[in-house]
């Protein structure tokens, strides 16, 4: 504070100068008030040999993140890490990862980047090769998905931090007003929605996030998969415009233009979740956190939600769920004793007892995969029993550097499709077409 | 006044009301928002008269965040920027309009250029210039790209308002021995000061509310802005949109005050600043 | 424009000025150029500091093959092939038209609204303070937080918008106006109006003041209405702000990127080019493509600028004829 006040007090002066030459008398003079607010927040002397770590994560998991760190740094004294907190946007904190690493700046050395991004980062060269300071012990406690997830060319170029998967969250007084059983179908869903509408202030049977965003390519590639279809064959061939694919996606637009609320093509998360919490929706489909979120003091629905699987389409036999959470990476124009001290950082991020503690405070789901038996979170989270097979089924959207481009490609003509913009065949044929295009 | 008179004022008052009604409509539902209770906020349909007052946004806004630290950069960055972009400004555009050199037209095109490329094309590259300069986390490192980005406007509508002066005010100062800073300061400065407020109140407005330069070049916690302040409440766990509208409210209402301070300086026309022929 | 309605710039006055004081004048026309640039010189220093490296390495990149997600390539030059693209990218070609559209739907409507707000701020009145703090409110918002809450203002289910419109009989239902392409383009422009009107609304007041009381007084004795008063006085004398104003404005809006990138991220045709620019930059890592968008917004701006520039003639600059 007394910092600000002396800068206000050095602007003031320089201002009184330059007005002085105001005088009449004065000379002809330029202005040199290049930069009055000179000062800067200095920082505390460390000792020096102390490896001073920077970082960079986002304010979704902001407050618990912060305490972890605050844990490792209490721990040893060996390495400090200050903390870079952006917003709780996924496309801001992309942009400013992106600005900082295309420049080669080493102003931050770990960051938490989402999945789906590690293709991208780790063809681009910015991100260090994580083989060489972990063994695959460390790796072999995690859920697998998640380690492919981290793994491009080969290179283990990213940790698993936690996971995320979707879960169909529905009302649970509802059903049993029904007398009905939970529905493992989208045609079984369909059904139910029929009659449940009108009963507990129910006025819409589905309920998900169809804006044009990358949460619209979460959701759809859950139809294809749960139809029996794919974005990508083994080979890595687009094979968009299939039947199933086509089959999904009407099975989508049905419930977008029969069940879902009107303005569905306009939701992402929050929106959604608003709908479901004023107690509108039969169901919803959202990511696990949900579980705690949408019972909280501004929800209408409080204990009378219940969670299951995805349901399935014709043509698909398991439920499959779309697999999302944040790595730890690490730069990889930072020097070599800095990325040796991010590693240090990494381990103990990742050990079964941080996840542990992280999963408490956090509710997020943990990569390790004992942790989800571990008799401590069973009491908190009693939905993780269940939700570790979700988990352990869930699929990656595909792995590409190019994901930017087919994420764009599929949230354009889908929700064109959607909308009512363009018939749904065409809508793939077209998407088909734009993808083979770039994987050329 | 006659009656026909009297109709006429009260049609411009109602015109006048519908109007600033439309325009507040939705801060006012901001504010409302604000002292909701959070069952009310996104209740269906609309509740618009909160059913008791709810002061918890506010104290969250100052609690949870150090919200009275970004309230204090954002106007010291914001009065710096608006001082400095004014002095500088002025003194180009006085040039510009009122004295004789070749390329004016040239130098007010390029000028303007400044204010022609997207943003997001500029981020990249400035942030390379201030690590250089060693300015990333410094208000200098927000007040110099502030400055540039508000020079544009500033010297282009000053230019424009000095050159409607007459030029018999300079010949007598010049006889007067006043210098040539002497007759920018104490006698062209002072003539445009209707103008000189409007634009400075446009500069610190933006200055005030820039998003996406404050997110970038501030990264330590004590040096953040009220916007990138905002945009950090919400979490995973919760999107507080009762303290991102209590913020908001924090955040404009300075501004109000100002405007409600300098408006008559903004209005004080050129009648009372003494060009009456 | 015509000269005669300004009586402060006759030409008469300052040449009988002038004439009495020429030794005197002499003296100063040498050192006057100097004296212009050496005031000119902190604009010029910190615009070429920290304006220009920017805009050159945009030029410089545009020219290259820079896909950040390829370092294998080398990024080779390839001449102008970046900028051939754009005119076979349909939706390169598709954005633009959307921009030009929304710049000149939301420019005429804030130049309307703006006016109108002017001249009523400009008027003596009770309450005229309070007023003009409260029409330059929705200008002082943060566009970030201000998109946000149009978004809910939109909403189909709980949104005030929605509400407004039934209660007033408008619409029957509630409607997902964000979901259709009309929708989506009105919601953008009224936020986009609702948010920079005022900025007009101020700069035109500015140039208001401008206009000297006697003017209107002299004009009323001459028994001049309203209409003619606003037109043969007020026009004239604000005509070079409001064309400034236009310009920046023009600017900013063929530049819009928050408000759309909150509202609607782009959906229902209403990417616009500085959207389109973004995403090849920073989503797809296509430094080339993506910096070869934004210098042609550059200079469909410039192009613009100049047509401005035209309009507005010799009388920014040139008053000594």
């Amino acid at each position: 504070m007394k910092k600000l006040f002396k800068q206000v007090l050095v602007l003031g002066l320089a201002l009184t100068m330059i007005l002085s030459l105001a005088a009449c008398s004065g000379k002809t003079e330029t202005e040199k008030e290049v930069n009055t607010a000179e000062e800067t927040v200095t920082e505390a002397a460390k000792p020096s040999e102390q490896v001073t770590l920077r970082f960079s994560f986002d304010q979704g998991v902001g407050e618990p993140t912060q305490k972890i760190v605050d844990q490792f740094n209490a721990s040893q004294d060996k390495i400090k890490v200050e903390t870079v907190l952006l917003p709780q946007d996924a496309n801001v904190v992309h942009d400013d990862f992106v600005n900082k690493l295309a420049t080669g700046d080493t102003s931050i050395d770990i960051m938490g980047l989402d999945v789906v991004y590690i293709a991208e980062f780790a063809s681009a060269g910015w991100l260090a090769d994580l083989g060489q300071y972990f063994d695959s012990d460390v790796t072999d406690t995690m859920i697998k998905g998640t380690v492919d997830a981290a793994t491009y060319d080969g290179k283990l170029v990213a940790m698993p931090w936690f996971t995320n998967s979707s879960v169909l969250f529905y009302r649970k007084d509802v059903i049993d007003q029904l007398g009905a059983a939970v529905p493992t179908t989208y045609k079984g869903w369909m059904e139910l929605a029929d009659k449940a509408v009108g009963i507990n202030g129910i006025e819409y049977g589905a309920d998900f996030q169809a804006s044009q965003s990358e949460a619209l390519v979460c959701n759809w590639v859950e139809y294809v998969w749960n139809h029996g279809g794919d974005i990508l064959d083994s080979n890595g061939k687009p094979v968009i415009n299939s039947a199933q694919n086509v089959a999904a996606t009407t099975t989508m637009k049905t419930l977008v233009d029969k069940y879902a609320p009107e303005g569905v093509t306009t939701y992402s998360e929050t929106e959604s979740e608003q709908v479901f919490k004023e107690g509108k929706c039969l169901f919803i489909r959202d990511w696990s956190g949900f579980w705690s979120s949408g019972q909280g003091e501004d929800s209408k629905v409080t204990g009378l939600i219940g969670a299951t699987t995805l349901p399935i389409g014709e043509g698909g036999t398991d439920p499959h769920s779309c697999l999302g959470g944040l790595d730890l990476v690490v730069n990889n124009s930072i020097s070599d004793t800095q990325k040796e001290a991010a590693a240090e950082f990494i381990r103990y991020m990742v050990s079964a007892e941080t996840q542990k503690n992280m999963t408490l405070i956090s509710s997020q789901p943990p990569v390790v995969k004992d942790v989800y038996k571990d008799a401590d979170i069973l009491k908190e989270i009693p939905f993780y029993a269940d939700f570790f097979s979700v988990i352990e089924g869930g699929k990656s959207r595909p792995q590409s550097p190019k994901y930017a481009k087919v994420s764009d490609a599929i949230q354009r003509y889908i929700h064109q499709a959607l909308t009512g913009e363009i018939e749904v065949q065409k809508a793939l044929d077209d998407l088909q077409a734009e993808v083979e295009e770039l994987s050329k | 006044m006659g009656k026909n008179n009297i109709f006429k004022l009260l049609l411009f008052y109602v015109f006048v009301i519908l109007f600033v009604g439309i325009i507040v409509l939705p801060f006012f539902w901001q504010f409302m928002t604000s002292i909701k209770p959070i069952s009310e906020i996104a209740a269906i349909p609309a509740k618009w008269i909160p059913s008791y007052l709810h002061g918890e946004f506010y104290k969250n806004v100052f609690t949870k965040h150090p919200f009275g630290r970004y309230l204090l950069n954002s106007a010291f960055v914001a009065s710096t920027t608006t001082v400095l972009s004014i002095l500088i400004g002025a003194s180009a555009a006085y040039a510009l309009a009122r004295l004789r050199f070749k390329g004016k037209k040239f130098m007010l095109m390029a000028i303007l250029s400044i204010s022609m490329f997207p943003t997001i094309a500029t981020l990249s590259p400035i942030y390379l210039l201030l690590k250089e300069l060693h300015l990333i986390n410094k208000y200098a490192g927000l007040v110099i790209p502030y400055i540039t980005f508000a020079l544009p406007l500033t010297i282009w509508l000053l230019t424009n308002f000095f050159s409607q002066l007459p030029k018999g005010f300079e010949e007598a100062a010049e006889i007067d021995g006043c210098s040539r800073m002497g007759i920018f300061f104490r006698i062209m400065l002072p003539l445009i000061k209707p103008a000189i407020f409007s634009v400075a109140l446009i500069v610190f407005i933006n200055a005030w509310n820039e998003y996406i330069y404050a997110l970038t070049f501030m990264t330590n916690d004590l040096m953040r802005t009220v916007p990138v302040g905002i945009a950090l409440f919400p979490s995973n766990y919760e999107l507080p949109w009762g303290d991102m509208a209590a913020g908001s409210v924090v955040v404009t209402v300075p501004l109000i005050i100002m405007v409600l301070i300098f408006q008559k300086k903004i209005i004080a026309g050129l009648t009372a600043g003494g060009i009456k022929e | 424009m015509s000269d005669s309605a300004n009586p402060l710039s006759d030409i008469k006055l300052k040449e009988a000025i002038m004439g009495k004081k020429m030794k005197k004048h002499n003296s100063m026309i040498s050192t006057e150029a100097r004296d212009a640039w050496l005031m000119m010189a902190p604009a010029l220093i910190i615009l070429l500091i920290v304006a220009v490296y920017p805009i050159i390495r945009s030029f410089w990149l545009s020219l290259h093959e820079m896909i950040l997600t390829d370092p294998g390539s080398g990024y080779p030059f390839i001449g102008l092939k970046n900028y051939i693209k754009i005119f076979q990218d349909r939706k390169a070609v598709n954005s633009i038209i959307f921009t030009l559209k929304f710049t000149i739907t939301t420019v005429s409507l804030e130049l309307l609204i703006g006016f109108a707000a002017a001249l009523i701020m400009n008027k003596a009145f009770r309450g005229k303070g309070l007023v003009r703090a409260a029409i330059l409110i929705p200008w002082a918002i943060p566009t970030t937080v201000s998109a946000l809450m149009w978004k809910f203002i939109y909403n189909d289910q709980y949104g005030l918008f929605n509400d407004v419109l039934y209660r007033l009989g408008v619409i029957d239902s509630y409607k997902a106006w964000l979901s259709t392409s009309d929708g989506s383009f009105m919601a953008l422009v009224i936020t986009d109006v609702w948010k920079t009107a005022p900025y007009m609304a101020l700069l035109i007041l500015a140039g208001l003041q401008m206009v000297s009381e006697s003017l209107y007084e002299s004009a009323k004795i001459d028994g001049a209405g309203v209409v003619k008063r606003f037109y043969y006085i007020t026009l004239p004398m604000v005509k070079n702000t409001v064309i400034v104003a236009l310009l920046f404005r023009t600017l900013d809006a063929f530049r819009v990127f928050d408000l759309i990138s909150v509202m609607t991220g782009g959906a229902n045709k209403t990417e616009s080019i500085a959207i389109y620019s973004y995403k090849n930059l920073m989503k797809f890592l296509d430094f080339g493509y993506g910096s070869a968008l934004a210098v042609l917004i550059f200079i469909v701006v410039f192009i613009i600028s100049l047509i401005y520039m035209k309009v507005l003639g010799d009388k920014l600059t040139d008053m000594e004829g």
